[in-house]
């Protein structure tokens, strides 16, 4: 007897990846044989021995558990069940999780899957780092990679379309998400890690991840490191100076506690533009402490993976997925301005060039597709009111793929 | 910091007597900007607009400014532009050019000083590239009317323009409202006619050239055999609207062909200035990054060999420091299948349909018009008939006891058809010249206007010796010039 | 307390520096309105000010910059500062204007690096400091320069290396890269500069001398790493994988090598494992 296991109702294994939302799924019988009835009892485990765990039910809401038993028709016909991933339990590399179907105690099929989850850049693994690293150094490819692109996205000639404005958060979720789609193209099991900025981070500016940095504000790397041909606008290597000590301080922002505090509506959460997110930008001298050159410097995507973060964690606290809800965002008296209105699709993915959007050729093309989710917009141009309900919590189709080692779901 | 070169070129433009000295130093190859870095060029290039602007600009020094305030990105020159173009005569078409000026500094005011030769901004500077822009616009006054809508759009929810710029641009968009709109005669854009005499030469065919995907060709391999559309460009152009945008443009002419279906019969050949850093990676990412895709006859190229030949045959505005570009100017070619220039985009932004249309053209020449072989038959006509016309009844029976040799019946004497000559060769003249007015090449209507003087005045009884003959071949010349070169209009 | 109050005593210089600061910093940098701007720009640029509280007002500025919507339309007064900082008496406050000023793209400060690298302009700030802020500009008047620099036995490691990142824009100092990477006599650092700045003017060279450095048995440790990273991430896996010789050294190195080798050694083994 043999079952199929499909995650994210899909054979391929570039869709065996969930987090900690519910990911549809199913299973069916491939071979009947030694079966003696129309069903089957199938018990769907993780295998011991999986790095990161995941959890079952067969409805999207409701509780999930540690094993869940299904009754499979000999016909062949699917039966839809969910995983996600288990709280606490994310994956440390490609495939570290089994999912085990039984019958009577006997293995009938099973399916390797990861948990990918975005982690606290200081606490990952030495192999998830090199990965990540490695990912990064490929995309930018001396200067003449894809990230190009992403560096050009953020250019001080459109810094209106992203910056000073309530879509702020939006476009960086979707420039964090499509940079990070980039990077699964190189390899699959890669997210992007965040720098917790209020704490300590030793483990990140050091010359094995982020980099040390000499009196001169040069960063260092070690020998071997997937950086050390790092280059953008022609220029090699990364000028960063921290005006603060990074083995034993935070950047100078404001806590964590106190930037989820900032409010329970849109409104006043928004500032948090300001202090935290400004203010670990300038916790630096260095391509980091200018808008313009910022995303020259690698270090700005973990920057900015804990400003969304943060954001996660605030929507989660107010139960603030929807994006319709007057407390999620913040419309000015007369609207927003153009790419920060809940409708508006964000430039560059919307291939805009008429005033009074950048009229200069947006880079990169259309938002990456998620090679196994359907992305809640209409071809390739997200809208900001697209980036609130990453999770799928108010709708399962909304889900983005991405997830927080810290924020529960 | 200024070189010696640089003071050498400043002290030239202070000292210049006559605008015309100084028009030549408006080209981006002249020698003079040759192993300046590009810093050093805008110091020249600006103090070059101001001097213009003091002997009031010269009409040729216009398209250079124009240029500069559509596509340039250095807040000196375009600041340095506008102020020079408001010593010319207030023009619509000015504008247009300024609006666009306007637009591109959108959030990217910067203080601009023209106090002295080197210093493009100090801390006091009593100028901005913003204010000087509007400086122009307001002294266009009503001129500017055509522009209304598009600077009341610049006023919006987004607008980045400081609070005094912001109120200036304001009153002046209120002062626009109520004015009737000015005529603007466009300015000539598009294809420039360009003398397609010139066949690559050998050398030149022999260039050798690597492409995005290594693969190496000849300039020969690259265009002949089918139109080509050439461009020029480099990946460390600093101004997306130069550069960038140009690929993006091909990128979107690329599918304009395949849709007009004609994407196979011609190609597109982007070569860089800088071909000793983009190198064929370098080259492919850039392209499609900007959604061109390098297949087929369309490619993207770094010449490894001859590019001093290209840039002699192209005569390319670009000026180098080393091997670092310092200035380059927008120009595309439209090439036919022998590889000869057809046309020319120089300096101002092209619209892709017009490529299309002129890359079409040139991949399926039209057929003579009829009028065309009128005039061709008018000439003729008049050229050779008027000359040999019989002024007498024996000359006339003389001349048709030959063709009754050749079996041809007589035809009686008929003095209206000398009339009728005379009609045609005057309509023949009127042609020549208007054809000469559309297409702006005179060369051709001074020996038709001189032959049909000659052949006339015979006619009126004032005669000098081998005048009906020289009337003839001067009326033929003519003629035949007139329909014989293509001209764009 | 707001913003036009909290800046109307960081503006009075009779009150204590401590307090100055305090008010600044008291301040709500997405808030500020043009005159607030202009406050905080008197601030920087007062040489009377204490150090502490110009440092604070520019720290405000700098945070402007990226959440305060009148920021870009401030952006000509926040220029013109600048300007006026980068001739400043204090090393800290010129090099910070400078900083800024070439970030933005604005032509003045390629100008006073210029000046200070060629020791015609007395600002204190390091010939080294000077090429690391030039580079921002492709276009540089300073790769001439910089040339010099690089060749004088008698400059500081890290001004050489300033020099030669800067040069790792310009295509004819590809042959001095490829001289100085494979001499042994220069320092690990200072050959790793060049590897990278190889690889990017003349790739193919630089993947040459990669596979050649992995091979050579004598070759630094450091270099070697680096040589098997580049070719692990950039190279050509298909070439790479037919190459043998190559990957038997790679393995052995996988083997027993110091871990940074080791680790390189492991990444390259693995991609060329994908086409195989």
């Amino acid at each position: 007897m043999q079952v199929e296991i499909q995650i994210n109702n899909s054979p391929l294994a570039s869709a065996r990846f969930v987090t900690w939302s519910p990911a549809p799924c199913r299973v069916r019988m491939t071979d009947a044989s030694g079966a003696t009835a129309p069903t089957t009892m199938i018990d769907l485990t993780c295998a011991a021995g999986s790095t990161g765990k995941v959890r079952f039910s067969n409805a999207s809401s409701g509780p999930f558990a540690n094993g869940l038993t299904l009754p499979v028709p000999t016909s062949g016909a699917s039966v839809a069940f969910f995983v996600a991933g288990k709280f606490g339990s994310p994956s440390t590399a490609l495939d570290d999780v089994t999912v085990e179907a039984k019958s009577a105690g006997t293995s009938v099929g099973s399916v390797n899957l990861t948990v990918r989850i975005r982690k606290d850049a200081n606490t990952l693994t030495p192999a998830e780092r090199d990965r990540f690293l490695g990912a990064m150094g490929t995309i930018n490819n001396r200067g003449a990679g894809r990230f190009v692109d992403f560096r050009d996205m953020h250019d001080g000639r459109a810094d209106r379309e992203m910056h000073a404005g309530p879509g702020f958060l939006a476009w960086h979720r979707a420039y964090l998400l499509d940079l990070e789609r980039a990077l699964q193209v190189i390899d699959a099991s890669v997210t992007i890690p965040y720098w917790r900025f209020d704490k300590p981070a030793p483990n990140v500016f050091t010359a094995d991840f982020m980099g040390d940095t000499d009196p001169l504000g040069t960063v260092r790397f070690s020998a071997g490191h997937a950086f050390e041909f790092w280059t953008t606008d022609g220029m090699m290597g990364i000028d960063r100076n921290p005006r603060f000590n990074t083995a034993v301080q935070g950047a100078g922002v404001i806590s964590e506690a106190a930037t989820l505090a900032l409010g329970a509506t849109f409104a006043t959460f928004r500032q948090m533009e300001l202090d935290p997110h400004g203010s670990a930008h300038v916790s630096f001298n260095g391509f980091i402490d200018n808008p313009a050159t910022a995303p020259k410097d690698p270090l700005f995507f973990l920057l900015h993976a804990n400003v969304d973060r943060l954001w996660a964690k605030w929507q989660r606290k107010n139960s603030l997925f929807e994006s319709t809800k007057a407390a999620a965002f913040y419309v000015a008296p007369g609207g927003n301005r153009i790419g920060h209105n809940l409708g508006d699709t964000m430039w560059p993915w919307n291939g805009v060039t008429t005033p009074p959007r950048p009229t200069t050729p947006p880079p990169g093309g259309g938002m990456a597709v998620s090679p196994f989710l359907n992305d809640p917009w209409i071809g390739p141009a997200p809208a900001v009111e697209n980036m609130f309900d990453y999770r799928g919590t108010v709708a399962a189709r909304n889900q983005l793929g991405f997830d927080y080692d810290d924020v529960q779901a | 910091m200024q070189t010696s070169a640089e003071k050498a070129f400043a002290e030239r433009v202070d000292t210049a007597r006559d605008p015309t000295d100084l028009i030549e130093l408006l080209r981006e190859d002249h020698v003079d900007y040759a192993g300046a870095a590009a810093a050093g060029v805008v110091r020249m290039r600006g103090w070059l607009y101001l001097a213009l602007a003091r002997f009031g600009l010269p009409p040729a020094a216009l398209p250079y400014l124009f240029e500069e305030l559509e596509s340039g990105h250095d807040a000196y020159l375009v600041a340095a532009a506008a102020h020079a173009l408001r010593t010319v005569p207030p023009d619509p078409i000015h504008a247009k050019f300024l609006t666009a000026a306007l637009r591109n500094t959108d959030g990217r005011d910067q203080p601009v000083s023209f106090e002295r030769f080197g210093e493009t901004t100090t801390a006091n500077a009593p100028t901005s590239v913003v204010g000087e822009i509007l400086s122009a616009l307001e002294r266009l006054g009503p001129m500017a009317r055509n522009m209304s809508a598009d600077l009341a759009q610049l006023l919006g929810a987004d607008c980045l323009l400081d609070p005094e710029s912001h109120q200036r641009l304001a009153e002046l968009t209120n002062s626009l409202r109520d004015q009737p709109a000015a005529f603007c005669c466009s300015w000539p854009r598009g294809a420039q006619p360009k003398n397609s005499s010139v066949v690559p030469s050998a050398s030149l065919a022999a260039a050798r050239f690597e492409d995005q995907d290594g693969n190496m060709l000849t300039f020969s391999q690259l265009v002949i055999g089918h139109p080509t559309v050439v461009a020029f460009f480099y990946t460390r152009c600093d101004n997306p609207l130069k550069c960038s945008l140009t690929v993006a443009k091909l990128a979107q002419l690329q599918r304009q062909l395949q849709v007009a279906g004609v994407g196979e019969a011609i190609g597109i050949v982007v070569i860089t200035y800088d071909p000793g850093y983009d190198h064929p990676a370098r080259l492919r990412a850039y392209a499609t990054s900007r959604g061109f895709c390098p297949t087929g006859s369309c490619r993207v190229v770094r010449a490894v060999e001859g590019f001093d030949v290209v840039r002699r045959h192209f005569s390319l505005g670009v000026n180098y420091a080393g091997t670092i570009v310092n200035r380059h100017k927008l120009e595309l070619f439209v090439l036919d299948r022998r590889g000869k220039t057809a046309a020319a985009f120089e300096r101002f932004q092209w619209d892709t349909a017009e490529i299309v249309a002129t890359a079409q053209l040139v991949l399926n020449p039209p057929r003579r018009r009829i009028g065309q072989w009128l005039v061709t038959a008018l000439g003729c006509a008049a050229s050779i008939a008027v000359p040999l016309f019989p002024k007498c009844p024996v000359c006339w029976a003389t001349y048709f006891s030959l063709f009754g040799a050749l079996g041809l019946g007589t035809v009686p004497y008929s003095p209206w058809l000398r009339t009728l000559l005379v009609v045609a060769a005057l309509c023949n003249l009127a042609i020549v010249v208007w054809r000469s007015v559309v297409t702006r090449w005179m060369l051709p209507s001074a020996p038709v206007v001189l032959g049909t003087i000659a052949l006339l005045s015979a006619q009126a009884g004032i005669e000098f010796p081998g005048q009906l003959w020289a009337g003839g071949l001067l009326t033929l010349v003519g003629s035949t010039a007139s329909v014989s070169v293509r001209r764009s209009t | 307390m707001t913003n036009k109050a909290a800046l109307a005593i960081a503006g009075n210089a009779e009150r204590k520096a401590a307090d100055r600061v305090k008010a600044i910093e008291s301040t709500e940098a997405v808030s500020y309105e043009i005159a607030d701007l202009d406050s905080l720009a008197a601030l920087v640029v007062d040489t009377k000010a204490a150090a502490s509280v110009r440092r604070a007002a520019l720290h405000q500025l700098l945070l402007a910059q990226f959440a305060n919507p009148m920021f870009s339309k401030w952006r000509r007064k926040f220029i013109s500062a600048l300007v006026k900082l980068m001739d400043d008496p204090t090393p800290e406050f010129a090099e910070a204007a400078l900083g800024q000023l070439v970030k933005l793209k604005v032509p003045a400060a390629q100008t006073k690096l210029l000046s200070i690298l060629r020791s015609s302009d007395k600002t204190p700030i390091s010939a080294a400091k000077a090429l690391q802020l030039l580079r921002y500009d492709v276009h540089t008047d300073a790769y001439p320069i910089a040339r010099e620099l690089a060749d004088d036995p008698a400059i500081d490691d890290r001004t050489r290396q300033a020099a030669l990142r800067l040069l790792a824009a310009d295509p004819e100092a590809a042959d001095l890269f490829e001289k100085l990477l494979k001499s042994k006599e220069e320092a690990p650092e200072v050959r790793r500069v060049c590897a990278a700045a190889l690889n990017n003017l003349k790739p193919k060279a630089y993947q040459k001398f990669a596979q050649a450095s992995v091979l050579d048995e004598h070759e630094n440790n450091a270099v070697r790493a680096q040589s098997l990273m580049a070719l692990a991430t950039l190279g050509d896996s298909e070439l790479l994988a037919s190459n043998e010789q190559l990957t038997d050294k790679v393995k052995e190195l996988r083997a027993g090598a110091p871990p940074a080798v080791k680790k390189a050694a492991r990444l390259y083994l693995e991609k060329i494992s994908d086409v195989v």
